[in-house]
């Protein structure tokens, strides 16, 4: 179970790096292009009030870099066993910035088979992970939460569970939302979300300590509706000892009013000790969470989320953190 | 600023051995000196808070290394602790107790590029001169404090024997010949030998034994040779060998020195110096070729107690090549003078740094740290030593260009340089270990083995930094009429290379270690031990007076030091027990310095220097706490030296004269933290001596801290314990000097 485990986080990490992209320049034109599938996770909130559903789907963007342009299309949005595609015009994106990202604000048409839809509100923005407050901004070196580096599992300073400055870019990440017709509203995002933020724990007698190193990652499985937490450097008391990487499984994940819950009670939490083939997951009692709750906030696009927590008898945590920085025009 | 005294005394030739010249300032700047090549003037004349000992000076001192002139020289403290390698200095509440100096040290012109090899003895110094303040445009890297310039005896200016022995307390013995011999008027050598002894003065509790016993060996071969009346060349190599004890430190909490690991400290240096020098009619041009090599060896019981928790040895090869050339406008008086310069190094360093962790560190400092946060699946270590490896090379080269203008018109003189500098350093790492732990699973009562894990390490890795810097200086300087000395005003720029501090590898491994058993937090090696360069901007008014038909000589002056990019330690957050190399920190240090010399009469000379230090944190937070407004720990905040020379002629030719001496050396405060919360309040050392004898032969009596003061010279913290040096006792001894 152990090492299937750890494949797992693994497995999962590399789903995220894997956007398959598609560098070229067009000998006829001389344009610099670029074409990057992004799978991803469609958040379906039905008009009709009949209900949320979460899909498997993938997104593949079309950049045009000479022009500054840039194009989405999907062909694999499932509703209710119907099949969607859609694929836009392309227009103008939004540099927010080098290191925040990019908007893209396109119009088009939906539809099924023998059906077209109007595509609304459609906004799609492709940032990189926010940049921890205080951290200075390197190009070329962004903060992740690294499990290993899939490109090359055997860097030299390759840490386990730890929090570092890569040497070579990450695929950027994806948040979405459009409309189809009046059918329903879709927000997508990756199932691998790491939220970054203020972590306050408070612990008897009048004691509290704050962090903004602590980072929540959640991997949801929409087969099982349950989701993994790992959280990284997790450090509940100025005393106490950090522990790199904190692993909280098969928590239950409910979906609520176009967003979701991840909740579980009296979960003993694994950590992994030593590295590769060698690696185990073990249980840490002494770090029991009486209870985690993680929700999303509403009207945040599941970019933001809300987390509270009790570890043991006395440690009780609350977090507030975000997955990228969306631009104020997304939120529209 | 220049130490009146010392002058005087030269001046005065009322202590010291014969020699073919006398011993003046003059005579000291006639010589192919860094300093005489790069000052536009004499050092006294020139905008330099500036001491300049004699050999006459020192000898009565009994000077024969920096420590020597520690409180002499004003706000300049250089503390006894560890062994010659903790040869940390501080002027001006700036100093480094890690990697690149804020000294700088030129030796016979040779510019000392690791502060690993300042602490030495070096017989038959001729002068040495200290600079205050950055002096980096002249001096480049590593002179943000000032810098130090030691020239030795030449075989041009003495010809002869000359033979020193001493002996002391503490199974001191030191002996020293030098030989100097001019075959003609165009070429003079001079070769000198010395040994010194110490059986030392701290006992180690543990096994009763002496620690701080040393053994030094040096030579020195001197050639100078006026090939013309426009060319001469000088070429200095030295070498010494040591192989010392050291490190008696106390436990703040036994009060005991006890410790049960092997402590030492070996070193072998070899330097070597070519200064040519070309001087037609209308300038100089002087090129100073530099080679030096360093091959040393320090191991530490790292936890200084008498239990098994960790070892260090440190084995560094390091050896460096440098030129620096020098244009300078041979117009002295005339209204311009100029000098230009380029300067340019390459340092090599070959570093190997094992942290051996022993049965008691293994299970206090590992296992417990661990089994603390998991108690139900408790590890412990298949072995009970392993070996965390670092082994580094780290290669440095450096160039820069620098240029002085220097306008007189009437009594004031205007100056303006600047220097543009750059350097590049690599350091390629391997970090390596090959341990194993098992995880053990409660089960009832008992534990059974869960699951073994393989700690196998091996990380390489190549980090490189460059840093382009420019350092402008701007004096004036306003002479007094009648030759009464003169007013300065000076702001310049100072500046302490960046780099790497190899020394956190050990704690980027522990963490690491730690990582592997799921605790704590990783570091980015880079991050962690590179550091960008530390930079100061230095105010400046003071004065050079002559007074009293110049019997009477007064230095003074005031600064202030804005210190930015400081380099620092700090604890990152969400570890346990790492710190990191940061640029965390700003400082600002204010104060003031004054020396006076008084040539009462021909039987009394007076002297005394003071020096005040105020400095403090402006910004520094080391991740726990936040020191703002706290004072910088190890920087004195006074230093004081007072000096009384009685001269008593005995009217005989086989007696020569008798002279008294006694003296104070006042230091401290001193806080020993960040936190200011321990302190070493300010202490005095009286010292004595009587000098029978005359310029061929002498006898010295002499004796330091004569009132057994109590004091400490360092403290430090090693797992949560405290720890002190305190600072010798009574020392008591005699010199005998010969020379034909």
């Amino acid at each position: 179970m152990k090492l299937q485990k750890i494949s797992r986080i693994l497995l999962m990490q590399g789903v995220v790096a894997a956007g398959m992209a598609l560098t070229s320049c067009e000998p006829s034109t001389g344009e610099a292009t670029q074409t990057i599938t992004y799978p991803s996770l469609n958040f379906v909130t039905q008009l009709d009030g009949s209900g949320s559903m979460l899909s498997w789907g993938s997104y593949t963007f079309n950049f045009n870099y000479t022009e500054q342009k840039e194009s989405v299309a999907t062909s694999n949005l499932v509703v209710n066993n119907t099949t969607y595609a859609f694929s836009t015009n392309g227009v103008r994106y939004e540099d927010i910035s080098p290191s925040r990202g990019m908007g893209l604000y396109a119009e088009g048409f939906a539809g099924n088979t023998g059906t077209s839809y109007q595509l609304e509100d459609c906004a799609f923005f492709i940032s990189s992970f926010p940049i921890p407050e205080g951290v200075e901004y390197v190009p070329n070196k962004k903060w992740i939460p690294i499990i290993q580096d899939s490109n090359n599992p055997n860097k030299s300073d390759y840490h386990p569970g730890a929090m570092y400055r890569p040497n070579y870019d990450i695929p950027p990440l994806l948040v979405g939302r459009y409309r189809i017709g009046n059918l329903f509203d879709v927000v997508t995002c990756s199932t691998d979300m790491s939220f970054f933020g203020v972590t306050v724990t408070s612990y008897p007698p009048d004691n509290s300590y704050t962090t903004d190193k602590m980072i929540y990652r959640v991997f949801l499985d929409i087969k099982k509706n349950t989701a993994d937490v790992v959280i990284y450097d997790a450090k509940f008391a100025e005393p106490a000892p950090a522990l790199a990487t904190v692993y909280l499984p098969s928590l239950k994940l409910t979906l609520k009013d176009g967003n979701y819950e991840i909740e579980g009670t009296d979960v003993v939490p694994m950590v992994p000790e030593g590295e590769g083939n060698d690696a185990t997951l073990l249980p840490y009692p002494n770090f029991n969470f009486k209870h985690f709750k993680l929700s999303t906030v509403p009207g945040s696009l599941l970019s933001k989320v809300d987390v509270e927590y009790q570890v043991g008898a006395m440690f009780k945590g609350v977090f507030s953190g975000k997955y990228v920085n969306l631009p104020s025009k997304m939120m529209n | 600023m220049l130490l009146a005294f010392a002058s005087l005394e030269g001046r005065a030739g009322s202590v010291g051995a014969a020699e073919s010249v006398p011993d003046s300032l003059v005579t000291v700047l006639d010589e192919v000196s860094v300093t005489s090549v790069k000052q536009m003037t004499g050092l006294r004349d020139d905008p330099e808070a500036a001491t300049i000992l004699t050999r006459a000076a020192l000898e009565q001192l009994g000077a024969l290394d920096l420590r020597g002139i520690s409180d002499v020289v004003p706000n300049f403290y250089m503390p006894e602790y560890g062994s010659r390698i903790t040869s940390t200095i501080y002027v001006r509440g700036i100093g480094a107790r890690m990697d690149n100096p804020s000294v700088g040290l030129n030796v016979d012109n040779v510019p000392y590029l690791n502060k690993d090899a300042y602490d030495f003895d070096i017989a038959d110094i001729a002068s040495v001169e200290m600079l205050r303040g950055p002096q980096s445009t002249l001096y480049g890297r590593n002179t943000m404090a000032g810098v130090i310039n030691i020239s030795t005896l030449s075989p041009m200016r003495y010809q002869g024997w000359r033979v020193m022995a001493e002996g002391g307390n503490g199974g001191r013995a030191k002996v020293s010949a030098g030989w100097y011999h001019k075959f003609s008027q165009k070429f003079g050598i001079a070769a000198i030998a010395a040994f010194s002894h110490l059986d030392g003065f701290f006992r180690n509790e543990y096994n009763g034994k002496k620690i701080d016993k040393e053994n030094n060996w040096s030579g020195r071969l001197r050639f100078n040779w006026n090939l013309s009346s426009e060319l001469t060349v000088q070429n200095v190599a030295a070498s010494s060998f040591l192989k010392q004890g050291g490190y008696p430190y106390e436990s703040k909490e036994s009060g005991k020195i006890s410790y049960n690991d092997t402590c030492f400290y070996r070193r072998f240096t070899f330097t070597d110096g070519l200064t040519v020098r070309y001087a037609p009619e209308n300038f100089v041009l002087t090129s100073i070729t530099a080679v030096q090599h360093l091959d040393d060896n320090m191991t530490l019981d790292q936890d200084f107690l008498p239990e098994d928790f960790f070892t260090l040895t440190q084995k560094k090869r390091d050896t460096a090549l440098s030129e620096d050339i020098v244009v300078r406008g041979n117009r002295v008086g005339e209204t311009y003078n100029w000098l230009f310069g380029a300067f340019g190094f390459f340092k090599h360093l070959d570093m190997k740094a094992p942290v051996t962790f022993k049965d008691k560190g293994v299970a206090e400092l590992i296992e417990a740290h661990r089994n603390s946060a998991n108690p139900d699946y408790p590890i412990r270590w298949d072995s009970r030593s392993f070996c965390l490896n670092s082994d580094f090379l780290t290669d440095t080269y450096g160039l820069a260009v620098y240029h002085k203008s220097d306008v007189t018109l009437g009594n004031f003189n205007i100056s303006a340089a600047l220097r543009l500098d750059y350097e590049h350093s690599t350091l390629d790492y391997h970090s390596y270990c090959s341990t194993s732990y098992t995880i053990y699973q409660r089960q009832g009562e008992d534990f059974i083995p869960y699951h073994k894990i393989p700690v196998d390490i091996d990380d390489k890795g190549k980090l490189s930094r460059s840093f382009l810097t420019l350092l402008p200086e701007v004096a004036a300087t306003y002479m007094l009429p009648n030759g009464h000395g003169n007013l300065y005003a000076k702001v310049n720029k100072g500046y302490k290379a960046g780099g790497f501090n190899t020394q956190m590898f050990s704690d980027v491994l522990q963490q690491r270690l730690m990582g592997i058993m799921g605790i704590g937090a990783q570091y980015d090696v880079d991050d962690v031990v590179g550091y960008r360069p530390e930079k100061s901007w230095n105010f400046e008014v003071g004065t050079h007076l002559d007074l009293c038909s110049n019997r009477l000589s007064l230095d003074a002056d005031l600064f202030y030091i804005d210190c930015r990019d400081q380099q620092l330690t700090m604890f990152p957050d969400g570890t346990t027990t790492g710190r990191i190399m940061t640029n965390a920190g700003k400082t600002r240090s204010f104060g003031g310095e004054v020396s006076v010399g008084w040539h009462l009469n021909d039987r009394v000379n007076l002297s005394g220097s003071y020096g005040y230090t105020n400095a403090r944190f402006m910004e520094f937070f080391n991740g726990i706490s936040d020191f703002r407004g706290k004072y910088i720990p190890y920087a004195p905040r006074n230093t004081l030296f007072l000096q009384g020379l009685y001269t008593l002629p005995t009217n005989s030719k086989i007696l020569g004269k008798v002279v008294f001496d006694l003296n104070l050396r006042g230091t401290g405060k001193i806080y020993w933290n960040e936190s200011n919360e321990d302190v070493q309040k300010f202490y005095a050392l009286l010292g004595a001596s009587v000098t029978l004898g005359d310029e061929r032969l002498s006898l010295k009596i002499w004796g330091r801290n004569l009132t057994s003061t109590s004091y400490r010279t360092f403290y430090f913290m090693s797992m949560g314990n405290e720890f002190f040096q305190r600072g010798k006792g009574t020392e008591v001894g005699a010199t005998l000097r010969f020379s034909i």
